[in-house]
């Protein structure tokens, strides 16, 4: 379970302090593909970083699994993101001077395992988000914006993490491969039995989750619950 | 791929960049090393030259013709002289002429042809029936002219000049040799005598003990007693010249300057190392100029780590934000950056090192020729203060040319340990180059790469 209890998160802002997320709470439920819809500016990016610990929120609480993320020391959130978490980004963020496998295989080192070991678990991950042969050794700038996405979800995937947090998966990409990276999502949270958090514009997406978050002004207007 | 090898691959991910980089750090790291080289080969060669230089003072009161005699130095003036700062020994010496009795035939030809026995400057005056070794007709003087034989009273075997007597056979004056001497191996020779002879002297019967070797002409050619001897005999009282050894030639300076100031003005104080301790004053500069160059090389190059890296760090911050949000800790991504400014250092050391082998020859030429003054010529005294003379020689005795004569060739070469050095400055230059970037990695907060969004 992702628990959201009265998070606020202020920043200030040319002198002026505003909230970005502004006392949201929620509930997510293991396994569950979410969405979180909003206009630019409605603080559904914040929210994300926040679940992550990415950043930390000026009030409130945020559990995952029961442990509140909030609470943890600097360190300890490190140890978090990189067990716990899984981050899809809209850019994908791949580190550009490292082919595709060498990227997914970065948080497996980050997480202390051997050589030999994190290269057998990458090569698994990347056959799972549907890349082989002479792609692995590409730069991502060789790659195509679907195929850099789903490397990135592999990296997200590398540890295992019970949460994947999507920001705008599919903002890059066009419809066809938007889909495909959408499918390969929800695929995990029945796979996997992971939680998958998606931030989007995009209306299609938002359809497909389990359970969608509508913000506005840092503030959740609307859930609509698709049968969770 | 661990964290070293992704710093090594990054090093140059921009390879434009990274080649224009090494090769202005390649300059820099080389003349870097350059200054380091030709440093320390100026310093050894400093310390060679003052370790060849002589830190011996002598004092003796001033001879003017016609001027008034200012007598012998005291007892306590050489007190004195062993209770200034930095003077190890002092010893004092009593010098005389011993001269043949007048035969019969010169009594009544009016004394005959002889040097005139001045008593060498208020010293002691005897009789002898020792032979001059100085050959008169050699240095022009009339036939039959006799010259005296030089007695030096001494209480550390010294001889006139206040050098340590060579003793090559025999033994050196001891306490208690009231009658005993060493002579100099011409006078000896001349006189045929050999260790456990005698000979007499201030009509007094003498042993000669040891035979030392003759190094000058004139002030070797003579005995060597023990100064209360010479002292009673030739009923004198006090030293006709004061030796003190300096404890480092870098307070030669200083300890003449007390010695002078001690004496005053009648008195002349000698140090024999003043002109070649003034040639590595320029030395000694040249040392300080290598070393400031090598400090504002060593920080030039820090500061192009720095900007280099900085700017890297800038241009990769969202990368260092996603590094950090997928579980990298600071630390490594700290470690990371780091083991790209070693590499970029390592490699434009070793390019460096081309250049230091280069330049470091020439650099060292350059600064110790410009920096090298012009010395007095051969032989020439140099007056200090409170008319003391200053005699000019090289650091081996010989007589000088210039001060480069003096210092000799400088020659900066890059042995195993200036290697090591440069690997450590390079590696002190990747560290000191990128402590204000890792303080930037350390600030990149992974937030900041969603809203970068």
């Amino acid at each position: 379970m992702l628990q959201v209890k009265d998070v606020v998160k202020r920043f200030k802002s040319g002198g002026e302090e505003i909230a970005a997320v502004d006392g949201v709470s929620l509930e997510i439920p293991d396994a569950t593909f979410a969405s979180i819809v909003g206009s630019s500016g409605s603080g559904k990016s914040t929210l994300l970083a926040l679940m992550g610990a990415l950043d930390a929120p000026t009030s409130g609480t945020i559990q995952v699994g029961g442990v509140d993320v909030t609470a943890l020391s600097p360190s300890k959130q490190v140890a978090y993101r990189r067990s716990r978490i899984g981050f899809v980004f809209q850019q994908y963020n791949l580190v550009p001077n490292l082919t595709a496998l060498e990227n997914v295989m970065l948080p497996l080192e980050f997480a202390g395992m051997k050589a030999g070991e994190r290269k057998a678990r990458a090569l698994d991950l990347l056959r799972q988000v549907s890349l082989s042969g002479a792609k692995l050794g590409r730069l991502p700038g060789k790659l195509s914006g679907g195929e850099q996405q789903r490397v990135s979800i592999a990296r997200a995937l590398a540890n295992g993490p019970e949460v994947i947090l999507a920001d705008e998966p599919t903002g890059n990409l066009d419809s066809r491969n938007g889909k495909r990276i959408v499918t390969l999502l929800r695929d995990l949270v029945v796979a996997k039995k992971t939680t998958v958090v998606v931030v989007t514009h995009d209306r299609s997406v938002a359809n497909r989750a389990d359970i969608t978050f509508s913000m506005r002004d840092g503030k959740i207007v609307h859930t609509k619950n698709r049968g969770v | 791929m661990s964290v070293a090898a992704r710093g090594i691959k990054n090093t140059f991910r921009n390879k434009v960049r990274g080649s224009a980089v090494v090769l202005v750090l390649a300059v820099v790291v080389g003349l870097t090393l350059s200054m380091l080289v030709a440093n320390e080969a100026v310093a050894a060669r400093l310390a060679s030259v003052h370790e060849q230089l002589d830190t011996t003072i002598t004092a003796a009161p001033a001879f003017e013709p016609g001027a008034e005699d200012v007598g012998l130095l005291t007892a306590d003036q050489l007190a004195q002289v062993k209770g200034l700062d930095h003077v190890a020994t002092a010893s004092g010496t009593i010098g005389g002429m011993l001269e043949q009795p007048k035969t019969e035939e010169e009594e009544q030809a009016g004394g005959g042809p002889k040097i005139a026995l001045g008593g060498a400057m208020g010293g002691a005056k005897g009789t002898t029936d020792l032979e001059s070794a100085i050959d008169g007709v050699k240095m022009g003087a009339p036939e039959g002219m006799k010259f005296p034989v030089q007695v030096n009273g001494t209480d550390d075997n010294l001889n006139g000049r206040g050098e340590p007597l060579d003793v090559t056979d025999g033994r050196a004056l001891e306490a208690g040799d009231d009658r005993g001497a060493v002579l100099s191996d011409k006078l000896a020779e001349k006189n045929g005598l050999a260790v456990g002879d005698t000979f007499m002297a201030f009509d007094e019967t003498f042993t000669v003990v040891g035979i030392a070797a003759t190094t000058e002409e004139f002030d070797s050619v003579g005995v060597a007693m023990l100064a209360p001897t010479v002292m009673e005999l030739g009923d004198v009282e006090g030293y006709n010249s004061i030796v003190a050894q300096v404890d480092d030639v870098d307070n030669l300076a200083s300890v003449s300057d007390a010695m002078g100031a001690l004496f005053g003005g009648a008195v002349e104080v000698r140090t024999e190392s003043a002109s070649a301790l003034e040639a590595t004053t320029g030395l000694a500069t040249v040392d300080r100029i290598t070393w400031m160059g090598f400090l504002i090389c060593l920080l030039c190059a820090a500061v192009i780590v720095f900007f280099t890296l900085a700017l890297t760090v800038r241009e990769r911050r969202k990368e260092v934000g996603v590094l950090k949000a997928i579980g990298g800790t600071t630390r490594g991504v700290i470690a990371q950056f780091g083991i790209e400014a070693v590499t970029l250092v390592l490699v434009a050391t070793v390019l460096g090192l081309g250049v230091t082998l280069m330049t470091s020859n020439m650099i060292a030429d350059v600064l110790v020729t410009t920096n090298t003054p012009a010395a007095a010529a051969a032989g020439q005294d140099m007056v200090g203060g409170g008319g003391r003379v200053m005699k000019t020689v090289g650091p081996d005795g010989e007589e000088p040319k210039t001060a480069s004569d003096l210092i000799g060739e400088v020659t900066a070469g890059l042995g195993g340990e200036n290697l090591a050095l440069g690997v450590l400055c390079a590696l002190g230059i990747a560290l000191l180059g990128s402590v204000v970037p890792a303080w930037l990695i350390a600030r990149v907060r992974p937030a900041e790469v969603l809203r970068g969004e």
